[in-house]
């Protein structure tokens, strides 16, 4: 499976990778990250990920519209929206757009493996 | 600390409004809301009742208004009699309707007596039990009136 | 689930299936033992049949016998011939048919056509037919020259066959009587034996019916009773939860059955088959409203994980109002909870609970209460312990005052919805003050609380409707009122308690006349450096703080109050809005640590200057002015036909903000109209100055004199 990172914040970009090499879920393989929704577009072309952490707030394209795109693109692929919790709203809409999921910000390692578990059991 | 909550207090203010909107088809709105430490000439009008609650709450309720306003209040119910005793039992209704509301507000668990009505010549309000109570202007026409809330959590 | 209906469904017939197995066959066995009687009947009647017929051809025998002797002596030639044959056939017949008793035989049946006659089988028909034999066997020998239509037999012959017959007439007679009624005896065995075989059978069956009936009526009923329990049940389970109990079809409307709490819990009637987005709507702000219809939709659709999507349910603890069946408002909180129904590896439905929450959250704030206001006392205590006092007075005899200011102007009745706007927005200037205050002092109970009552009323300004402020907004502030009134008291009380125990209760030395003696910083200065201080490492950025502000020492009381009060707004306000974070000011090629600068000069003529300058961004007119049009404050057109100095200017006005996003040092729009404000309570006025990306400075000029 291959998995693209897209958050503004180098730091939880990172952490995710880290979280999942430090992980049994040797299946999942970092194809790519990107920092805002534009360039998480063109890797998206590039890679076609079967899963995409997505979050919402991003500078030049955000994680709604980000997600409606990759939708659009390939509708199978497996989003799973990472994003603060008070903003329940905007990340309803990224649901509503087909993303399969949400996780908020702060999660821990076990929460984040836990989603992941369940994207890939489908 | 008299833990009363805004719910808590509406309650009262529903009561006195529900009772001239049924009266009179015309609501009563709040004008202010302050708090008083002791009793204030501002708060009292002519005509008082109050009610006095015990239970998880001590303290009074009181609904002051002007005699003018309450006597337009019986001219408005048709009532041909507008003499003082008759202007005292209107006010007591209100405190009945108060007293009512409170009573699904709080539950059974408070014991509330029946109004007591004067005609305000003395500081009716030298009985505070906390240490600041709520004032309520409300506005019936153009005549204001008062509901005081002086109450507190028995501990 | 599919493999246990089915063996129940096996298990649950079985008896049935094993009941209708026996009644087969026993009906068979029955049918069976019938069916061979009825041909045992059949060859019993051809025995008695021709065991009778025997009786009459021994009788015929003895009669032709005699009527040839009569015919002969009467010389009638016919007649002999017609008896000879007579005789010829009967003793054939009677011979061949004996035989057929003895040893079982096809022979000529009543009707003259051939039959199969069985061997007798009892011991007394076998014994009959042997001495039938004993008397028939020399009696044929005797007869045997007169058969063949003999016409030339001897007469002797025929006298002693006549003689022979006469005197075995009788005994042939008896034994074939005593055959016949034999045979009828066994038939008759027979018969009874298949009356007794046939009620058995019928009474097999019977039972076997009524086993199969009783099993089944048993069954039907432990079905039925079954199912009317499990019915029962669940009509218990939803009569008792106080839980909202019920499920929501694929178009949101409600299921047939709902728990009896939910009518109570929604104030309302509910019909199965009610939509339920309208009974929602009415309940929870719109926001609120549209964030449960795509939740809902989500988990009606198949797209989404349960599990990672039950953290953006909207309605957890929601504050709902509702009117009740008097006429009165009810607030209370409730939290739905959506559970998704799956059959077949689809979402059939969503199961909702309902859970009244308002206990829950009310203690909750309760808690939060008690909490606050034992910080409150520890707060206290510790500021005692650092000697701070006459600061802590001081802030409880203003914030005392504040409180009055505000308790005074909720107190004048307010006709018009612009008066009352005014009112909030001086209330929220007063608090605000008193903000600023307790976050010099430390004191975070205080600044917490005024913190969320400060936002509490910028709800209020920003949703308030065209008329102002309700009726109920304005209750709202006085309980708000309250609440610090509380905090207020509780600290007031153990400052004047504690303060006598220590014996420090003379506020009469300032604590500023102290410092002077004992060579400390003055308190403004040591306030001042830690606020800034500590809203720096809040912000992540750096700060160094320098005061030349002994000039102030020597001003009136009021003044220096009033400018402390100043500065910590002014404070705040280079700090999240001038002073850049470490990185950015390294790529602005400024050193990482910013600058925050305090003074105040002498300028002759009882005039003073007050400044606050920071080398922070500066204020950026179009920034400002990109600002005011997104908040709608002006037209696009106003702003670009105003001037930089006269946008830069607005940040005075009530609500106006520069920071993008707020937080409790800055950024609601409060700070600088509440400035304007104590500036000309001292008569001072006051001028801005900035350079985008290097400085910002607040200047205060203000006369002793005046």
């Amino acid at each position: 499976m291959k998995l693209l990172i897209v958050d503004d914040s180098a730091i939880i970009r990172s952490r995710i990778a880290r979280i999942l090499n430090d992980s049994r879920l040797k299946s999942i393989d970092v194809v790519g990250m990107a920092q805002n929704g534009m360039e998480a577009i063109s890797l998206f072309l590039q890679n076609t990920p079967d899963i995409v952490t997505m979050d919402i707030t991003m500078p030049k394209m955000d994680g709604v519209d980000c997600t409606e795109k990759m939708i659009s693109l390939y509708p199978e692929c497996n989003i799973l929206v990472i994003s603060a919790l008070s903003d329940k709203a905007t990340a309803l809409k990224a649901l509503k757009k087909g993303a399969r999921g949400f996780l908020y910000k702060p999660f821990t390692d076990e929460e984040l493996i836990a989603a992941f578990l369940e994207l890939t059991n489908s | 600390m008299s833990n009363l909550n805004e719910s808590d207090i509406q309650s009262f203010i529903d009561a006195v409004s529900s009772f001239f909107f049924q009266v009179t088809q015309e609501k009563v709105g709040i004008r202010a809301a302050y708090l008083v430490e002791g009793g204030i000439p501002a708060t009292t009008f002519d005509l008082t009742s109050y009610i006095t609650l015990s239970g998880a709450f001590t303290g009074r309720v009181y609904f002051s208004a002007p005699r003018v306003m309450v006597a337009h209040l019986l001219l408005t119910m048709q009532e041909p009699d507008r003499g003082d005793e008759r202007l005292l039992d209107a006010v007591g209704e209100i405190a009945n309707t108060i007293s009512g509301n409170a009573r699904k507000h709080f539950g059974e668990t408070m014991q509330i007596s029946v109004p007591v009505t004067q005609a305000t010549e003395h500081d009716w309000l030298n009985s505070v039990v906390s240490p600041r109570s709520y004032v309520i202007l409300v506005k019936w026409k153009q005549y204001r009136a008062s509901v005081v809330v002086d109450i507190q959590h028995t501990d | 689930m599919d493999t246990t209906s089915k063996q129940s469904v096996f298990s649950r017939y079985r008896k049935i299936i094993f009941a209708v197995i026996l009644f087969m066959v026993a009906d068979s066995v029955v049918i069976g033992i019938n069916f061979y009687n009825t041909y045992k009947a059949d060859e019993s009647a051809v025995s008695i049949n021709l065991s009778g017929r025997q009786r009459m051809l021994s009788q015929r025998m003895t009669k032709v016998l005699l009527l040839t002797q009569r015919s002969l002596e009467a010389n009638d030639e016919a007649g002999v011939v017609r008896n000879l044959e007579e005789l010829d056939l009967t003793v054939r017949l009677f011979d061949t048919t004996l035989k057929g008793f003895r040893e079982g035989d096809t022979v000529t049946g009543g009707d003259g056509n051939p039959t199969f006659l069985v061997q007798v089988d009892t011991d007394e028909s076998r014994q009959i037919v042997k001495d039938a034999y004993a008397i028939w066997t020399p009696y044929l020998e005797l007869l045997r020259p007169l058969l063949g239509n003999n016409r030339n037999f001897s007469p002797h012959a025929l006298e002693a066959a006549v003689g022979y017959a006469q005197a075995n007439n009788l005994k042939v007679l008896k034994l074939m009587n005593d055959l016949t009624t034999d045979l009828e005896v066994v038939a008759n065995r027979r018969a009874s034996t298949l009356r007794i075989v046939l009620v058995i059978g019928i009474v097999v069956a019977f039972v076997n019916f009524s086993y199969t009936v009783v099993i089944s009526i048993r069954d039907l009923m432990a079905g039925d009773r079954k199912l009317s329990e499990a019915r029962q049940e669940t009509r218990e389970i939803l009569s008792t939860v106080h839980e909202g109990l019920f499920l929501l079809n694929k178009s949101k409307k409600l299921g047939t059955q709902f728990s009896e709490s939910l009518p109570i819990l929604l104030l309302r009637d509910i019909e199965p088959g009610m939509d339920f987005m309208p009974i929602l709507e009415e309940m929870v702000s719109k926001d609120m409203y549209e964030s449960a219809v795509d939740y809902i939709e989500l988990l009606l659709g198949e797209r989404v994980k349960e599990s990672l999507v039950t953290s953006l349910n909207p309605l957890i603890d929601v504050p709902v109002s509702m009117i009740d069946k008097f006429g009165n408002t009810q607030n209370r909180f409730l939290s739905f909870f959506f559970n998704r129904v799956v059959v077949d590896g689809t979402v059939s439905h969503v199961l909702v609970t309902v859970q009244d929450t308002t206990e829950k959250v009310l203690l909750a704030q309760q808690v939060e209460e008690a909490k606050n206001k034992a910080k409150v006392e520890v707060e206290a205590l510790l500021r005692l312990a650092s000697s701070d006092f006459g600061s802590l007075r001081q802030f409880i005899d203003n914030t005392g005052q504040s409180l009055s200011q505000i308790n005074e102007k909720l107190s004048q009745s307010s006709e018009s919805s612009r008066d009352r706007l005014h009112t909030l927005n001086y209330i929220m200037r007063l608090v605000h003050g008193i903000k600023g205050e307790a976050a010099v002092l430390g004191i975070d109970a205080i600044e917490g609380y005024s913190h969320a009552c400060e936002q509490e009323m910028i709800g209020m300004r920003e949703n308030c409707s065209q008329d102002g402020l309700s009726g109920e907004q304005v209750l709202r502030i006085a309980v708000l009122l309250e609440g610090f009134y509380e905090r207020y008291s509780t600290l007031a009380n153990i400052v004047s308690r504690l303060g006598e125990a220590l014996g420090t209760s003379a506020p009469n030395v300032p604590d500023e006349v102290r410092a002077r003696h004992t060579g400390q910083a003055h308190p403004f200065v040591t306030h001042i450096t830690n606020l800034a201080q500590r809203i720096a490492s809040d912000h992540g950025k750096k700060v160094e703080v320098s005061c030349e502000v002994e000039k102030l020492f020597s001003l009136p009381q009021r003044i220096v109050q009033e400018l402390q009060s100043v500065s910590i707004q002014l404070v705040r306000n280079a700090l999240s809005h001038g002073i850049e974070t470490p990185d950015e000011r390294i790529s602005r090629k400024k050193p990482a640590t910013g600058a925050l600068c305090l003074w105040c000069k002498y300028l002759g003529n009882g005039q003073y200057d007050f400044t606050v300058r920071d080398d922070g961004r500066g204020i950026l007119p179009e920034r400002l002015r990109a600002h005011l049009v997104k908040s709608g404050r002006l037209s696009m057109t106003e702003a670009s036909a105003m001037s930089d100095e006269e946008i830069a200017r607005l940040i005075f006005q009530p609500g106006v903000s520069s920071a993008a996003a707020a937080d409790r040092d800055a950024g609601h729009g409060i700070g600088l109209d509440a400035v304007m404000e104590k500036v000309k309570g001292i008569n001072g006025h006051m001028q801005v100055r900035s350079r985008p990306d290097t400085f910002t400075e607040f200047h205060i000029q203000f006369s002793t004199t005046g």
